[in-house]
């Protein structure tokens, strides 16, 4: 039996660019960046000093992730304005662990006893009392799901994935399986990144993963490394087509199975994912894609040669360019930006550019979009999201026209 | 005793590394080779407790030297003091791309999280992608710990820390039909019900499966009796006196009880009932002979 076609019946973003799509996507077609020194805390000394902040005074939460997402999700669902059983609808999300304070961690460790073995006996005294200081919210990457789960009304299945920088594409894989399944009629999926703290800052800086020169250019010959932002976007699918915007036509996963960091040298995994989605599709090539392009010097390039394997000649036509130069690496959240990117390039005839590309480099050329958004028909558009840890996952949308 | 190289101890959490040492035994039991291992899914249940805290601790005393967090005490003395490979251990899927890199696999793939049902969650996308044909065979389980001070508030919090806290993984290879000559038993429902009345629900199930025995992996005595009291006088077993709390490894060591229960006891029909805070159900039915 042939699976149902999945079909997008509305989509939302909220981003340091704007509170909606329609605003980001407005901004990012002429250029322009939200890479800017960090206004959240001071951050002198530390590994990276820029990132892409959401300035929104309603965003300035004790869990910036839950009201990012929420605020999201629901301007995606009204937009939908579907009805359905609440035991028909499913609600996919990627999201990560939000952070208590840290003064409360630090509390944490002094009760345990804040020596090299951990005082069970200490923190059994201790730790109740500062239990209440959880937000089980704040904490929880379920709960952001949760909370979706409620306000749209939901009580069919709810999923959240936890897969670093593919989460929320795997969350929109997976609800494009959902629905093909029977699982569910309508899925609101998608995903949030809210990693402009000091902690993560400080992890991905040691890594050595920040651009030291503030700057996010994928694909230029002066990356350096990545900048961290922030933002939600969220999807409503379904198997009635309606008035649909594009269908979800192919999705793809796989494994790089080689090392935490780095992708696969020949970036074996990149391709068997999209040749799973191209596949699925029933494709064997797209107009455009959207990269995960993060401005590593490793990834890019890797990205790159993927793509030349995956598309072979039809890849000096794809147009390719990547949303982290303007709204940096969303990391939970990436997949699904920049899935909104690639469904803009169908439903609105634009390919929006890469901002910070100014010089290609030798290893990442590709009929790259710099400056400006490029104004040309495209039916299919294909998504990458590629995580820390060698996960990848792929989404094909085609134009329902 | 779980012996792990010193690197991987830098890198990973301590549920990465049970998921590792589970994950490794798996292959090995299934007597999988390197290229079926390649073509294998991978779906984990994974919780969040992170990294450990005696490298952390020093980075959080120099970070907050009056027990407020000072940003210039961290740029100018913590960072010195951080393993820098410690953000790997505080990434949750980790636990499986650990295991992933460690067995070769290269499938389709997923990281669930939930707060007592996303081991169960990880099975049912683990049998789906085999159904559906986008790998021959997956591996799907669940690794975590709740020996973490975080968590352990947080389990406080909920009023779920009474229970002896616990950590453990487990990972089961599943295939197609036919695929081996001796299966150990065919998983004939894997779900999660959402928002559950557990003794409900538990009762439901029971009617539906009529099995000789029921595994209970619930994060609390008091999830537990609700369970129990839904499965009337069918044999049940009980995971978290023994094991104690282990989040989300919990249920994967219950599909592990409910093998042997299947293979060893004999048992024809074994179901697996999870809960967790969150409130959902997590059923699994393992037969031990084809349907």
């Amino acid at each position: 039996m042939t699976a149902p076609s999945v079909w997008l019946r509305a989509f939302e973003a909220v981003t340091p660019l704007g509170d909606t799509w329609a605003a980001t996507a407005a901004a990012l077609a002429a250029g322009k960046s939200a890479v800017a020194p960090i206004a959240a805390f001071d951050c002198a000394g530390f590994p990276s000093t820029v990132a892409c902040e959401i300035a929104a005074p309603w965003a300035k939460v004790a869990d910036r992730r839950r009201a990012i997402a929420l605020h999201a999700a629901e301007r995606a669902w009204q937009a939908a304005a579907l009805t359905a059983a609440p035991e028909r609808i499913g609600v996919f999300v990627g999201a990560e662990s939000g952070r208590a304070e840290f003064a409360t961690v630090r509390a944490l460790a002094l009760a345990a006893g804040s020596g090299p073995a951990f005082d069970h006996g200490a923190f059994a005294r201790f730790a109740p009392a500062l239990a209440a200081r959880f937000d089980a919210g704040v904490a929880s990457p379920a709960a952001v799901a949760a909370s979706i789960a409620g306000r749209v009304g939901a009580l069919g299945p709810c999923e959240t994935f936890s897969l670093a920088c593919a989460s929320s594409s795997a969350a929109i894989v997976e609800a494009v399986r959902a629905l093909r399944g029977g699982e569910c009629d309508v899925a609101v999926c998608g995903g949030v990144g809210a990693d402009v703290d000091p902690l993560m800052l400080t992890g991905f800086g040691l890594l050595g993963m920040l651009s030291s020169r503030g700057a996010s250019c994928p694909f230029d010959i002066r990356r350096d490394g990545m900048v961290v932002g922030e933002g939600a976007a969220f999807f409503v699918l379904a198997i009635e087509r309606g008035p649909a915007m594009v269908e979800m036509a192919g999705v793809g996963r796989s494994l790089d199975a080689g090392h935490l960091t780095a992708p696969d040298p020949q970036g074996a995994g990149a391709v068997r994912a999209m040749r799973a989605a191209l596949a699925d599709a029933g494709e064997v090539s797209v107009d455009c894609v959207q990269a995960h392009g993060t401005s590593t010097p490793l990834n890019d390039g890797i990205e790159i040669a993927a793509l030349r394997q995956v598309l072979g000649e039809a890849a000096e036509q794809a147009y390719v360019s990547s949303v982290k130069g303007a709204l940096g690496h969303w990391i939970a959240g990436a997949g699904a930006i920049g899935l909104c990117c690639a469904v803009h390039a169908v439903v609105a005839a634009e390919v929006l550019p890469t901002a910070g590309l100014r010089d290609v480099a030798p290893e990442c050329k590709a009929r790259h979009v710099v400056g400006t958004a490029v104004r040309a028909p495209i039916r299919t558009a294909l998504a990458n999201a590629f995580a820390f840890g060698g996960a990848n996952s792929c989404v094909v949308v085609r134009s329902a026209a | 005793m779980l012996t792990t190289p010193p690197r991987l101890r830098k890198m990973a959490s301590r549920a990465a590394e049970l998921s590792v040492a589970a994950c490794q035994r798996a292959v090995l039991d299934a007597g999988l080779s390197a290229g079926q291992c390649a073509d294998a899914g991978c779906f984990l249940g994974v919780g969040a407790s992170g990294g450990a805290f005696e490298e952390f601790e020093p980075f959080l005393a120099a970070s907050a030297p009056d027990g407020q967090f000072d940003p210039e005490a961290l740029a100018s003395r913590g960072l010195q003091l951080l393993n820098p490979l410690y953000a790997f251990q505080l990434m949750n899927n980790f636990a499986l791309c650990h295991a992933a890199i460690a067995c070769g696999l290269q499938g389709p793939n997923g990281a669930y999280f939930s707060r007592g049902s996303g081991t169960v969650h990880a099975v049912r996308a683990a049998a789906a992608a085999v159904a559906e044909g986008l790998c021959p065979l997956a591996l799907a389980g669940g690794a975590d710990s709740a020996l973490h001070p975080v968590t352990r508030a947080e389990l406080a919090r909920d009023g779920e820390a009474s229970e002896p806290l616990g950590e453990g993984a487990a990972w089961l290879v599943l295939g197609r039909d036919g695929m081996a000559e001796q299966p150990l038993a065919w998983l004939m429902e894997a779900q999660v019900v959402v928002d559950a009345r557990l003794a409900e629900e538990a009762e439901r199930w029971v009617a539906r499966f009529d099995p000789d025995c029921v595994v209970v992996a619930a994060w609390s005595a008091v999830a537990s009796a609700a369970l129990r009291r839904g499965l009337g006088a069918t044999l049940a077993i009980e995971t978290l006196t023994r094991w104690g709390n282990c989040l989300a490894g919990l249920p994967a060591l219950a599909l592990c009880v409910a093998l042997d229960a299947a293979v060893k006891a004999g048992l024809s029909r074994v179901l697996v009932l999870s809960a967790g805070v969150d409130g959902d159900l997590g059923v699994c039915l393992l037969h031990r002979s084809r349907p």
